[in-house]
């Protein structure tokens, strides 16, 4: 098994979830796996599972809210969106993350 | 904010469980099915399009459980399953389980109970308030020749010149006195402490009901008035309120009760009990004739005596004011006492805890509770190895479970919950178990006395908060230990061994290092048992060739009872004529008690004053007291008739005082001059007619010093031991004597009539005790290690058996091959017994001072027990080894 890839760091993985559903709109979770495959370009390393559990905690946080609904080939599917706090905490983790990797590039002397 | 509502949700996903599964499982099937389809328009097969979806997914069932854990407690829900499962498992093997449990649930039992006594003796010993405060004021003096003496008697006028030094914030005094009590029935013999009116004041004691003295009761001739001990209270008067107010007859003086004492509080000493509670000076009126009728306090100064002192019965307490320390308040007292300093004497602060074990056995007191402290250790240690035992097989069991699990992406550490779970369970049912244990232990050792005459049921014992939570952190301690074990013993499974291998055994390195330590722990309890044991064997040989176990002997004391000497006398000569007369006894003697010398008196020998290494008994005796016992007179002559009160005075002595008289020649025609007379006559002499063998009646004297002397030649007091030999059951004989006694006057209550053996026997108290304990906890320890060896044989058969069927191809008989299993029993056993001969040989210190007549490191007895376990071990490993022995090569060959 090729484990070049990075794992995802703690935390992060919600994050992802909440900015694709901020940015995309309605989505389940096959949608939202595939668009952060996407995004990374196949640099990071996802067990596509992963996501339900992180999916389950944003809704207990109430973050997101989720329908069952069907997909675009005619398939049963839960949709997920983002809801108004989701976007505060979106909003909140985007400026403390910018903060952090800000640090660690000038702490690596790599500057954006 | 969101931690609320996760909980929220999570609350109620509880009670929608079957609909959120289903929630989760709809979902993930569905992101599978898009994936398939997705590879299926890359172009892939159906079948491998399917396997490429599941391998996007990850681990499907770590991802569900991953998903659950969001949704319900993860850890809770989890634990519920783990239970169940757990209880699954143990209620398979329910005999090995109900055998842990109940070796974990005796080790703590014991534990808990043991802390109680512990805590009631060493560590509270006297519920009184704020006792770091309180001393027993007493003195300390040393002699011209260098010894020292001390004393806690009141002496001369000791406690108004305390009291005048201003050094205790309060001074009380009080002293304890055998009476009888009656509530108008029978007069039972009891003990009525006699207390300053300031004495449960100064101890910060108050009364559960009722009040306590006033100065106004305090004093001669004043109404007579008492508290109840809490003791008496319950069992006379059934813990009725009303007794307040009611009488009670104290030595046949009525005396109104006008309190009850606090539940638990008895006395300054443990090894005392009152009954009641009276006012000091009431002393004299109601002890009329047995006590100093004087008041006490005002006693001219005595320089004769010391302990002889009529007011030596009496204790001074005193509170120290607080941030005094002893020694500083010592000094105090002795600069204002600087004339008794000059002639070598001090006062002695002794803190009422340490004063309430009595003085010759507070080190004994130490010991004792250490040795008690270090056999439960012993067997909270057996319980956790019985524990772990088990755990270890049960991993072993589960291990191709557990590989198969890990396989199936089950996380490392929810396995390790698992085992953990197991051994919750396990300790939990220990704990739940070993109250009742507990309570039944308390219950059992109710009947024993520790050192020092401290009966174990005067301490009213019951399980505290404190003994209950030292249970449940012994559970706790060892089902943390047992996890150590369980897990460090390997339940990390290799996972392609196990699933590749057939073998079984992985961790016999534990589980052998728990069968020896096994072993080690049950021989050193066996032994301490077989130690005691022949200490108690050692004290009843005392008297070889004489039929000790048929000769009874009780005292009676008639003064309480208003007897005069004269009234005494007449009386005791007709029990003797009735019990002369009653078939049931082949013999009869009365005897006159007569006191003695202790170590530190000196008597005139042939005019020469010299003392002797241990106490010298006197006894009056009438002519049938040697054929009674049956001791013939061994050296010169037996009393008679004609050694009358006119009669020149003589004695017999035992052989082991004639031995020190004359070292070793003979005693007879020795003068000894009487140490007791009145100044005016001239000092009596006794002259030395016989020897008889000697008699041992007191475990610590096996080489009794009595001097024999004809009654008629004594002053005779109202007490009298009677001397009886049984001419068949022993019990009969005391209940016809009993009659006898009754019959003639129905108020006078013996104490307890025993054999000689009884007696031996009673002072091996603290023996028996061990006995019983260590013999308990021993067995025990044997079942389990037993069971362990057995496990051990059996799983080294099976797990073996390839190896063993190869060397069988090989040409190995099958003789060969079971003797494999013995050896390795047989090694195990063979470490064990040498570990317990080094734990045996460093506890040797703990036990020799309890042990009688033998040494603790005994080899007769280390090489018994050892050879008991080793048969043992030998027996069962026998079905396994035969195993072994008539093993199929053919088809274990080919498995």
């Amino acid at each position: 098994m090729s484990r070049k890839k990075t794992d995802l760091l703690q935390g992060t993985l919600d994050l992802m979830i909440l900015q694709t559903l901020g940015s995309m709109g309605h989505q389940h979770g096959w949608g939202i796996a595939r668009r952060i495959e996407q995004v990374s370009e196949d640099a990071l390393f996802l067990n596509q599972g992963t996501i339900y559990p992180a999916l389950v905690r944003l809704e207990q946080q109430g973050w997101i809210r989720s329908e069952w609904g069907v997909s675009e080939n005619n398939r049963r599917a839960k949709f997920f969106e983002i809801t108004r706090s989701g976007r505060r905490q979106l909003e909140k983790r985007t400026e403390k993350w910018l903060t952090i990797s800000a640090t660690m590039s000038r702490l690596l002397g790599r500057p954006e | 904010m969101h931690r609320l509502r996760a909980t929220v949700v999570r609350v109620l996903n509880l009670f929608r469980r079957n609909r959120v599964e289903e929630d989760l499982h709809a979902q993930v099937e569905a992101h599978v099915r898009m994936l398939e389809g997705e590879f299926l328009r890359q172009g892939l097969s159906s079948s491998d399009a399917l396997r490429a979806s599941k391998r996007a997914m990850g681990n499907g069932a770590l991802t569900r459980e991953q998903m659950r854990e969001e949704r319900f407690f993860g850890g809770l829900d989890a634990l519920a399953r783990d239970v169940q499962l757990a209880l699954r498992r143990l209620s398979k093997r329910p005999a090995i389980t109900l055998v842990s449990v109940l070796a974990l649930a005796s080790g703590i039992g014991a534990a808990a109970a043991t802390w109680s006594l512990l805590s009631a003796v060493l560590l509270r010993p006297l519920p009184v308030g704020d006792a770091e405060q309180l001393f027993v004021v007493g003195t300390r003096s040393v002699r011209p020749d260098g010894t020292v003496h001390v004393s806690d008697a009141h002496i001369y006028t000791m406690y108004p010149r305390v009291r005048e030094t201003g050094v205790f914030d309060a001074l009380a005094a009080g002293g304890i006195w055998d009476v009888l009590l009656d509530v108008g029935d029978r007069p039972v013999p009891g003990a009525a402490y006699f207390a300053s009116h300031d004495f449960f004041d100064t101890l910060r004691v108050r009364p559960a009901i009722g009040r306590e003295f006033t100065p106004d009761d305090d004093r001669e001739g004043a109404p007579p008035v008492a508290m109840l001990s809490h003791s008496y209270w319950r069992r006379i008067f059934g813990a009725d309120p009303n007794a307040i107010g009611r009488e009670i007859r104290v030595g046949g003086n009525p005396v109104t009760i006008v309190g009850v004492a606090p539940r638990g509080f008895r006395g300054l000493s443990l090894s005392d009990a009152p009954d009641v509670y009276l006012p000091l000076h009431t002393v004299g009126d109601i002890m009329r004739g047995t006590a100093p009728s004087t008041n006490f306090f005002a006693l001219p100064l005595n320089t004769e005596g010391t302990v002889s002192s009529p007011t030596a019965w009496i204790r001074l307490i005193g509170r120290m004011p607080p941030g005094l320390t002893a020694d500083q308040a010592r000094n105090r007292l002795d600069a204002l006492w600087s004339e008794a300093v000059e002639n070598g004497q001090t006062y002695r602060l002794t803190n009422l805890n340490t004063a309430a074990i009595p003085e010759g056995v507070r080190d004994g007191m130490g010991q004792f509770t250490r040795l008690l402290g270090l056999t439960v250790g012993l067997l909270l240690l057996i319980g956790c190895l019985a524990v772990g035992m088990l755990l270890l097989m049960r991993t072993e069991a589960r291990r191709d479970e557990l590989a198969m699990c890990l396989a199936l992406g089950a996380s490392r550490g929810r396995l390790a919950r698992s085992v953990a779970v197991e051994g919750g369970l396990l300790a939990l049912g220990g704990t739940l178990l070993a109250l009742p244990i507990a309570q039944w232990f308390l219950w059992g050792t109710r009947a024993f006395e520790l050192p020092g005459g401290v009966r174990v049921d005067w301490l009213e014992l019951s399980l505290g908060i404190d003994a209950v939570a030292a249970a449940a952190s012994g559970a706790v301690t060892s089902t943390f230990l047992i996890v150590l074990i369980a897990v460090s013993g390997g339940w990390s499974v290799d996972l392609a061994h196990a699933l590749t291998s057939h073998t079984g055994a992985t961790m016999p390195r534990t589980r052998a290092i728990l069968v020896v330590g096994q072993v080690a722990v049950a021989l050193v309890l066996l032994a301490g048992t077989g130690l005691f044991a022949r200490s108690i064997i050692a004290a009843l040989s005392l008297n070889p060739g004489y039929d000790t176990g048929r000769i009874v002997t009780g005292s009676v004391g008639l003064a309480a009872y208003g007897y005069s000497r004269e009234e005494a006398a007449v009386f005791f000569d007709e029990l003797h004529q009735r019990l002369s007369g009653n078939p049931a006894f082949a013999s009869v003697s009365v005897v006159l008690p007569y006191g003695g010398m202790t170590t530190s008196g000196e008597m005139r020998i042939d005019g020469v004053p010299r003392g002797f290494p241990s106490f010298v008994r006197y006894t009056g005796i009438d002519e049938r007291y040697f054929s009674t016992i049956g001791l013939p007179v061994i050296e010169g002559r037996d009393v008679s008739e004609y050694d009358g009160p006119d009669a020149p005075r003589v004695a017999i002595v035992s052989e082991s005082l004639g031995r020190l008289l004359r070292n070793g020649n003979s005693p007879l025609g020795i003068r000894i001059t009487e140490g007791v007379w009145r100044p005016p006559d001239p000092p009596d002499i006794i002259e030395v007619v016989g020897v008889v063998p000697d008699i041992v009646t007191n475990v610590t004297l096996p080489e009794p010093l009595v001097i024999y002397m004809p009654i008629p030649q004594l002053e005779a007091t109202q007490s009298r031991e009677i001397v009886l030999r049984a001419r068949a059951d022993t019990g009969a004989a005391v209940g016809e004597a009993m009659s006898a006694i009754r019959a003639l006057d129905d108020a006078v209550t013996p104490q307890p009539m025993l054999t000689i053996d009884q007696r031996l026997g009673d002072q091996m108290s603290q023996q028996r005790f061990g006995v019983v304990v260590m013999g308990g906890l021993g067995m025990i320890a044997l079942l389990l290690t037993i069971l362990g060896i057995y496990v051990m044989a059996a799983s080294t058969a099976s797990g073996r058996r390839r190896e063993l069927a190869i060397r069988a191809a090989l040409g190995a008989t099958g003789w060969r091959l079971g003797s494999t299993i013995l050896m390795e029993t047989t090694q195990l056993v063979g470490l064990g017994i040498l570990l317990g001969f080094g734990l045996a040989w460093l506890g040797a210190n703990t036990i020799r001072a309890f042990l009688y007549g033998i040494e603790p490191f005994d080899p007769l007895t280390l090489v018994g027990v050892s050879a008991l376990i080793l048969l043992l071990a030998i027996s069962i490993s026998l079905k396994p080894a035969l195993a072994a022995m008539r093993l199929d090569v053919a088809r274990t060959l080919r498995e």
